[in-house]
């Protein structure tokens, strides 16, 4: 838990609903001071719901929102200390880029000789050098979104939000801009908050994230962490291309819980996850860490294993990945870097194993 | 045009006729026009054409008289009616009853102008008996002439008129108007009066202002509902029609009916002519934002 | 001052009914409805025109054209109409020149059909417009599938665009319908002595200082356009409607 001085952005609560319909259900959440931080989900979840709380572009139905410790839930957006980049058609059509970009100053009665020298050193900072006199649709769409940033810059607010800001780029352009952020947030060191449902994105240039969905917060932490060991299935299944298997507690020994999934049954580490027998319960592996084994593979360690015949290999550049059938009609995915296995390729249809070391596997409860 | 394979000859052939029942429809306008130009006035056998009449407008009294009244209530109309129809449009757009609000707006539309002007006159003069009576029960009599027919119901029977059109108009225009940059300016420090002025009005100007020339255009040419609601004085149509139905139009009378009619083309025209100008850079606009510049 | 009394009464309405008035009611729906389908026929296709053919851009500009008459006084167009019309008017003059007919026609102004040109020009401007908006629900790919299929223009009619754009005509044909019932001045001055709408009636009642006849009157429309409303809504859904609106 952060010092309380060290928090940015602060939630308790915060619920939203629309007639009948939960856009957020209460939610809540704490963002430190200069981090970068993602909100990620599903379209539709309520990350943007909870963006526009945060920025004050809507008023919560229960909750509250703090920032820098002061209370502003029903504070309107030009009295909170956050500037917002928004997708599209957010610069003004009938001001210059410089004219865009100095807005705000101009608003606060900034002397003009002052407004020409800040936006000329901003342009510079977010490389468009020189653009001032430009009209906003003589740009790309990526120079826009600078010029965006410029103008949130410029003002030297605290937090910035960033509502699905690379979502009109196309995907070479979006990769560049994501390092670009990333490296101008570093260098200005204002908090950012940024709502995706792209994960590479949001693993590109969060230090921290959150997952979104259905209006709740389904889990919080670093991208290694939720990459690596996530809490819950959702989770799992959102982020990175993992196996899942649902199934019931059938046995729980001190650390290892047996899962009963129906036609066969596999054992997971429990790392403390309290469960008893019945429970319905998922088990998720990274596809990375599955492999397809025959007869010609050999293993040293003991492996968790699940039989099913051979679909399909995917050739994608960088991996392969293997398609397999289980007796049960499931499919798994099995990937490794391409050229691993010793060149020699399985055959489709013919019966094989999928198996993975069983620390690899993570226990869901939830 | 379009690349298939419909007729050239097809297509001319509808045009002529759009154009031919547009002109038709104008007809008895450049007969006015016509006649307003000829010195013996109307139906004589001669035409001699002259200016006479157009220079006898203003030594016309009644008349100037008349526009002049037809001109305080416009104007006072349009102040009022604009901003109406404004806020009624940014309410529509972020309403949770949209149909609810747009049935009210547009339910003038379809009340015939005589019966407006007809309901209108029967409420004022029962609120003006209401407020006697109620003055005379009070022991004043201040209330007496609140709800006297002039000018005061007069402007009030135009904005019920005018205001369906207003609304439409400007919520075509706001149509393209995108909500982020009023959350963009909000967020970039303005009050919701400063977001407006700044950012949506110069987007919106032009609707706005063609709602304004559309209402003087409308307020002007209105018979029915203003010879009903308006009380002693004379307007530009009453006075038209009260020369009509008597002893034939006056020479000077054409001349006027002209006059506001060149002017009003003129206002149309130019709307037009803006429209197209406008459409040009547009065009010009997307061509160059169709072809991208490279860096980034 | 003249006033009324406050009672509740129905008198007023049992006064129009009895009357001759109603004959002139009705016959004046006839007359309007007549004038929706002339103007219907003239107008609507060049909606249609305008919307298919005419590129996207030049759309707003030729319908803008149709708001050129309303630049103008409604009256003078009316008015204007009598030297046309009349017996030594300019229409009969060209016919008579051109030798189509050997006497003037008379049956045009002061009678009905009079009142019906009169109607038609005064608002065909507004088929024009709601056509136009209504075609906003016919999608363009609709007509290259037609002539993909082979259908006929009179087919593609038929089954198309009017079910498609049913609520758009239906509004703007209720719009004529309404005004030709109550707008007073076009009788008055090309329909001659005997031709009476709704709107007419009930001024003169005003004139006449018979106020509850006027209001009954009134309210006798009000509640015809409210029933034609509500059967519009429920044969076409008139909501649709607003879809270029929002």
């Amino acid at each position: 838990m952060s010092e309380k001085n060290e928090i940015a952005v602060e939630v308790k609560g915060l619920s939203k609903s629309y007639g009948s319909v939960q856009a957020v259900k209460s939610i809540d959440l704490q963002i430190g001071i200069g981090e970068y931080f993602a909100l990620l989900g599903p379209s539709g979840g309520g990350k943007t719901t909870l963006l526009r709380l945060i920025g004050g572009f809507i008023r919560p139905t229960e909750g509250q929102v703090f920032l820098h410790n002061q209370e502003v839930s029903h504070l309107p957006p030009n009295a909170r200390p956050t500037s917002m980049v928004f997708q599209s058609f957010a610069l003004f059509p009938h001001m210059t880029v410089a004219q865009n970009v100095g807005y705000g100053l101009r608003l606060k009665k900034v002397a003009s000789a002052k407004i020409i020298d800040k936006v000329a050193n901003m342009l510079e900072t977010v490389g468009l050098d020189g653009y001032g006199e430009r009209m906003p649709h003589e740009l790309s769409g990526g120079q826009q979104q600078r010029v965006q940033l410029a103008r949130s810059f410029v003002l030297e607010t605290d937090i910035l939000l960033l509502d699905e800001p690379l979502a009109a780029l196309d995907a070479n352009l979006r990769r560049d801009m994501c390092i670009e952020l990333k490296r101008l947030q570093e260098k200005i060191g204002m908090t950012f908050i940024h709502v995706t449902h792209n994960q590479e994105e949001a693993m590109t240039v969060a230090d921290n994230m959150a997952i979104i969905a259905d209006g709740n917060l389904v889990e919080m932490g670093k991208s290694s962490d939720l990459y690596e060991n996530p809490i819950c299935r959702f989770t799992a299944d959102f982020i990175g291309e993992n196996n899942i298997f649902d199934g019931q507690v059938s046995k729980i020994e001190d650390d290892v819980t047996h899962v009963d999934l129906g036609s066969s049954s596999i054992t997971v580490l429990s790392r403390g996850q309290k469960t008893s027998v019945g429970d319905k319960v998922s088990v998720s592996i990274r596809s990375e860490l599955v492999r397809a084994i025959d007869a010609s593979t050999s293993s040293i360690e003991p492996l968790e294993t699940l039989s099913g015949i051979h679909r399909e290999s995917v050739y994608l550049g960088l991996t392969t990945s293997e398609l397999v059938t289980l007796d049960n009609g499931q499919e798994v995915l099995a990937r490794q870097v391409s050229g691993g296995s010793d060149g020699h390729t399985i055959s489709n249809g013919t019966s094989i194993n999928v198996g993975w070391r069983q620390q690899d596997g993570r226990l869901h409860i939830s | 045009m379009n690349d298939d394979y419909s007729s050239k000859w097809g297509y001319r052939l509808k045009w002529l006729y759009t154009l031919l029942v547009v002109t038709t429809l104008m007809l008895p306008v450049f007969f006015v026009m016509y006649i307003s130009f000829n010195e013996n006035g109307f139906g004589a056998r001669d035409y001699d054409f002259t200016f006479e009449w157009y220079g006898l407008i203003f030594s016309d009294l009644l008349m100037m008289d008349a526009i002049t009244s037809t001109l305080i209530l416009s104007a006072i109309t349009v102040i009022f009616v604009v901003p109406m129809g404004l806020i009624t449009a940014k309410l529509y757009k972020i309403t949770q009853y949209p149909l609810a609000v747009v049935s009210l707006m547009l339910s003038p539309l379809f009340v015939p102008s005589d019966i407006l002007g007809a309901a209108l006159l029967v409420f004022f003069k029962n609120l003006n008996g209401a407020f006697t009576l109620f003055g005379e029960w009070v022991g004043a009599s201040w209330f007496d002439t609140w709800f006297d027919l002039g000018y005061f119901s007069a402007i009030v029977g135009l904005i019920i008129y005018t205001l369906p059109y207003v609304f439409v108009v400007i919520l075509i225009t706001m149509g393209r108007y995108r909500q982020e940059q009023t959350e963009a300016a909000r967020s970039c420090g303005a009050t919701a009066w400063q977001a407006f002025w700044h950012v949506e009005f110069p987007q919106i100007r032009t609707g706005v202002f063609s709602s304004c020339a559309f209402t003087l255009i409308l307020c002007f040419n209105e018979y029915t509902r203003t010879s009903l609601l308006k009380g002693g004085f004379d307007t530009f149509t009453t006075v038209l029609v009260s020369q009509m139905l008597n002893e034939g139009m006056s020479e000077q009378s054409y001349a006027m009916s002209s006059l506001v009619s060149y002017i009003a083309i003129a206002i149309i025209g130019s709307v037009i002519i803006f429209t197209l100008v406008r459409s040009e850079r547009l065009e010009r606009i997307a061509r160059a934002k169709a072809e991208p510049l490279m860096a980034s | 001052m003249f006033w009324m009394k406050p009672a509740f009464t129905l008198f007023a309405y049992e006064n129009f009914f009895t009357s001759a008035r109603v004959d002139n009611f009705l016959a004046s729906m006839g007359h309007s409805s007549i004038s929706v389908l002339i103007a219907f026929i003239i107008g609507f296709p060049i909606a249609v025109f305008v919307r298919r053919r005419v590129p996207q851009v030049a759309q707003h500009r030729v319908i803008l054209l149709f708001i050129l008459p309303f630049a103008v006084s409604e009256i003078i167009r009316i008015f204007a109409l009598r030297p046309f019309l009349q017996r030594n008017g300019l229409v009969n003059d060209v016919l008579l020149k051109i030798g189509v007919i050997n006497e003037p026609i008379t049956a045009i102004l002061f009678t009905p059909t009079g009142v019906i040109i009169g109607e038609v020009m005064s608002f065909l401007p507004f088929i024009v417009f709601s056509g136009f908006l209504a075609m906003e629900a016919v999608p363009k790919y609709v007509f290259e599938i037609c002539d993909d299929l082979g259908a006929g223009p009179i087919r593609v009619f038929i089954d198309v665009i009017m079910p498609l754009a049913a609520p758009g005509i239906f509004a703007g044909s209720l719009f004529i319908f309404v005004n030709g019932l109550g707008v007073a001045l076009l009788p008055n001055i090309l329909g001659g002595p005997g031709a009476v709408n709704a709107g007419l009636i009930a001024t003169q009642a005003i004139s006449a200082l018979d106020f509850p006849l006027a209001m009954a009157v009134s309210a006798i429309m009000m509640a015809t356009l409210l029933g034609l409303l509500y059967i519009g809504h429920r044969l076409f859904n008139l909501t649709r409607i607003l879809t270029p609106i929002s």
